[in-house]
């Protein structure tokens, strides 16, 4: 079937307005539904080829405590990992995290030459792996 | 007749008397002199860059918009890694297969671009560019996260060749480079989006950039839709006054893409352009990808340090493509026709001992400057480049031509980093750079010996297949303009304004009918004629107020068709309109100031002018804060005339002065044109009453139904017979 050009216009402005609308809706609900645990910066410090990473995880949930695990990645500037994901664990308790706690974990990474961590070596990823209710 | 310069120094208007016609000593003493409008910033900048820079701006933005996905994705990767688990490798195939879908679509969107109109292909590529983005958003697995990013590699090429071969078509020759290198920043206002992708990838979630970044590209697709599609090849036909021929159509409107392609590959400077970008794109591809590395390993600087380095790139680059247009389009401008290619060989050419001296220098700041600088003539020759690519395509072949250099610098600029990689391992990385870098100067010596001789003449062949092309459609009208083309100078040292064949009409009457004239330099000459045969409306053309339909009007050589009237007056063109050109709700003071304002920063001189004028009509010193409506006839033409002079035009058109006025008032009136135009203004006075006329003009011209003929010098013009002229008798 072919358009004529009024339909063609009618068309393009339907997909157009959609587009905003639906757009819009979803920058906005991506923006309001944040996950309830969320990571603070990351941070580092060295000892030879070794760096300690360590990253804060807070729950903003009101009622429900999660049990995570957190994963820290070492990339290079174009976002590739240096090496293997590692599991961070806390620096205390079990891993629970109760509603408006925060809990401090910290990986180890000794799997990155010398030559990666100064030539290489963009920045320290940490992700919530896995989030379940405890 | 007009009073001599003698007699107005006896009028104690003591700025008007220390004149020698044109002089300094004038100057030295704040006074109407022409010579002291400012002009030297002005830059004769077409209409439709100079008032309507809109076709420019948005398509700027879709570049900006259609790249900054290029860049997103990279910055998201450890996002998606997060979330879909996926190993490097997926994330490369991502990234890939991207490139891979654009490279290979790059060419057929090269031929849609020769073929449709290119408005709607922009605003359907941008809006499913949209669509996608909000789709790559909603992905929930790596699968569909592949598949909407090959989707998106669909919809990038849309862009680059349409938008190339629309801005050849929306501005003129002549500013071609410079609307090119506005266009180029587009690529590089694109990284500018990243942080702010970035920062909300990091807030929000990688799926909220996607999502945001649809909303700008939905808006540039709806205010795309509403661009109007230029006539294919419409400003090379201007320019060579073909655009009032019937609009011809091309043998490569029909000719299948393999022969299209064929044709583009057979232009020498095309050719010529496509070796060298390739060589250039190498060079810079290693640059992007192995130059943060270089900083670390020779210079110590941490990795986030060097990634700001880096940004020099960008910045180095921006600043590049914006100078070479200037200058490319200001070279051409001065007679050198081959200025594009000169400039983009000059700066390919200067690259290469500017990153040896980068890649060999211990010093670190030393060698962060010497990069920056190299990063401008690295990326200074796109733009160029494009313009005159511009230049020696056929305009139904632009967008094929643009998509085949853009597919030969991606493939190159690709293959670069593995190159100085193995470059580097059987070396070091400084020697691979050191082996690379004269790939630039090749490049730029590429130019300048084989682009240099060809450039003018492919750019010659696109004219004549143009005429060609218009002749088959229409010969007689073909014929006719190249004719007239040939009988007039483009600049004429004798004549300040020549006029040449203008047609205007008001709707469905017509006005001026191929009017032509030249106004000589200096003097005050008339045109007189009776009431409505164009009089009032050849001034108006001449000050910009309407648009000839056809035909040239050339001030001081330049063809002013198209410059915008704000422009006008910067050159030294002032109308005083007829009737009570005031604005009557304005005070006096107000209405002088705005005919000041191609100097208004310039208070001082704003002053002198002000002190001047209060001097040539004393009786308006007591009525500065009077509303100019408020005054009498002959005050407010003095308000006018006023305003008139505050611009200190070189050339003054003068609208029915004595219109409604007592013979006292016009007579003082007329003095003060004479008094002007002794000074060094040329006047151009058009009057109904031929004895005003000829009081003051020195030159008479005749105007009927549309067409001027010079009756000569005041002297040789009978008033009696002129009346009889005028009213349609033949002279006894």
């Amino acid at each position: 079937m072919r358009l004529d050009g009024r339909h063609r216009a009618r068309l393009f402005h339907v997909v157009v307005g959609v587009g905003l609308v639906v757009g819009a809706s979803a920058t906005v609900a991506e923006i309001v539904n944040r996950p309830p645990v969320r990571l603070d910066d990351v941070r580092d410090a060295r000892e030879g080829t070794v760096s300690r990473v360590q990253v804060l995880a807070k729950n903003y949930s009101e009622e429900t405590t999660y049990c995570v695990e957190i994963r820290i990645s070492a990339l290079d500037g174009e976002g590739l990992d240096l090496q293997d994901e590692v599991v961070a664990e806390p620096r205390q308790g079990d891993g629970r995290i109760r509603p408006g706690q925060s809990v401090n974990f910290v990986a180890e990474l000794d799997g990155i030459s010398e030559q990666e961590l100064r030539e290489e070596l963009d920045e320290f990823v940490a992700h919530v792996a896995s989030r379940e209710t405890c | 007749m007009r009073p001599a310069i003698d007699q107005a120094n006896d009028t104690g208007a003591a700025t008007l008397r220390v004149s020698d016609g044109y002089g300094h000593d004038v100057a030295a003493h704040g006074s109407l002199s022409p010579s002291r409008t400012p002009r030297e910033d002005f830059q004769v900048t077409r209409r439709l860059v100079g008032s309507t820079r809109w076709p420019l701006i948005l398509l700027t933005a879709v570049y900006a918009i259609n790249v900054s996905d290029q860049y997103l994705l990279p910055t998201i990767f450890p996002l998606l890694k997060q979330e879909f688990g996926l190993s490097d490798t997926s994330l490369g195939v991502l990234s890939s297969s991207y490139l891979a879908v654009v490279t290979i679509l790059t060419v057929p969107f090269g031929t849609l671009a020769d073929r449709y109109t290119r408005t709607r292909i922009i605003a359907w590529g941008t809006a499913a560019w949209g669509v996608t983005m909000i789709w790559t958003g909603m992905a929930r697995g790596y699968i569909s996260l592949l598949a909407s990013r090959m989707a998106l590699g669909a919809w990038d090429p849309c862009d680059n060749p349409t938008s190339q071969s629309l801005l050849a078509d929306y501005y003129p020759v002549g500013q071609r480079s410079k609307v090119m290198s506005v266009y180029q920043t587009g690529q590089l206002i694109g990284v500018l989006f990243v942080p702010i992708a970035a920062a909300m990838a990091t807030q929000w979630g990688w799926r909220s950039a996607f999502y945001f970044f649809s909303l700008p590209a939905f808006v540039v697709a709806l205010l795309a839709w509403r661009l109007s599609e230029p006539v294919r090849g419409e400003q090379d036909r201007r320019e060579q006054n073909l655009d009032g021929a019937v609009q011809p159509p091309s043998a490569y409107d029909t000719m299948g893409a393999r022969d299209a392609y064929k044709a583009v590959l057979r232009t020498p400077t095309f050719t010529v352009a496509l070796v060298s970008s390739a060589l250039g794109s190498v060079f810079f591809g290693s640059i992007g990808a192995w130059a943060p590395t270089f900083f670390v390993r020779y210079h110590d600087l941490s990795v986030s340090q060097a990634a700001t380095a880096l940004t020099l790139l960008a910045v180095g680059g921006l600043t590049g493509a914006l100078l070479s247009g200037v200058i490319a389009d200001r070279l051409t401008y001065s007679g050198h026709p081959s200025a594009r290619i000169m400039v983009a060989g000059v700066a390919r050419l200067l690259t290469f001992p500017l990153f040896y001296l980068t890649f060999t220098t211990g010093n670190t700041p030393v060698m962060l400057v010497l990069f920056s600088l190299a990063a401008l003539t690295l990326i200074a020759p796109q733009a160029v480049l494009n313009a005159a690519r511009a230049d020696v395509l056929h305009p139904s072949l632009r967008g094929r031509g643009t998509a085949l250099d853009a597919v030969v610098q991606s493939v190159f600029a690709a293959g670069a980093p593995l190159l100085l990689g193995i470059l580097a391992d059987a070396t070091t990385l400084r020697t691979g750079f050191l082996i690379l870098a004269p790939l630039a100067g090749i490049a730029g010596a590429i130019l300048l010996v084989a682009g240099l001789p060809t450039y003018v003449r492919d750019e010659r062949r696109v004219r004549e297949l143009l005429v060609e092309e218009a002749r088959a459609a229409d010969p007689d009208a073909v014929d006719a303009i190249l004719v007239r083309d040939r009988a007039v100078p483009v600049a004429d040292p004798d004549h300040l304004l020549v006029i040449d064949g203008i047609d205007f009409s008001y709707g469905a009457i017509q006005v001026l009918f191929g009017t032509s004239c030249a106004i000589p330099r200096g003097g005050c000459h008339a045109l007189v004629g009776r009431n409505g045969v164009g009089k009032s409306t050849l001034l108006n053309a001449v000050a910009g107020l309407v648009d000839p339909e056809r035909g040239r009007i050339l001030y001081e050589g330049i063809d002013l068709v198209g410059v915008p009237p704000e422009q006008r007056v910067r050159l030294g063109i002032t109308l005083m309109a007829g009737g009570r050109s005031t604005f009557p709700s304005l005070s006096v003071h107000d209405n002088l100031w705005i005919g000041s304002f191609p100097f208004c920063n310039d208070h001082k001189l704003l002053g002198e002018r002000l002190g001047a004028v209060l001097e040539v009509f004393p009786q308006l010193s007591s009525r500065l804060h009077q509303t100019a409506g408020t005054l009498s006839g002959g005050e407010q033409q003095m308000v006018a005339l006023g305003r008139a002079l505050m611009a200190g035009p070189q050339l003054l058109l003068v609208d029915e002065l004595s219109l409604g006025l007592a013979p006292v008032v016009t007579r003082d009136l007329l003095e003060v044109v004479g008094r002007l135009s002794g000074l060094g203004t040329t006047v151009v006075i058009v009057e109904q009453s031929v004895p005003v006329a000829l009081e003051v003009a020195d030159t008479v011209f005749f105007m009927d139904r549309g067409e001027v003929s010079s009756l000569g010098p005041v002297a040789d013009v009978r008033e009696d017979a002129l009346v009889e002229r005028m009213m349609g008798r033949s002279p006894s």
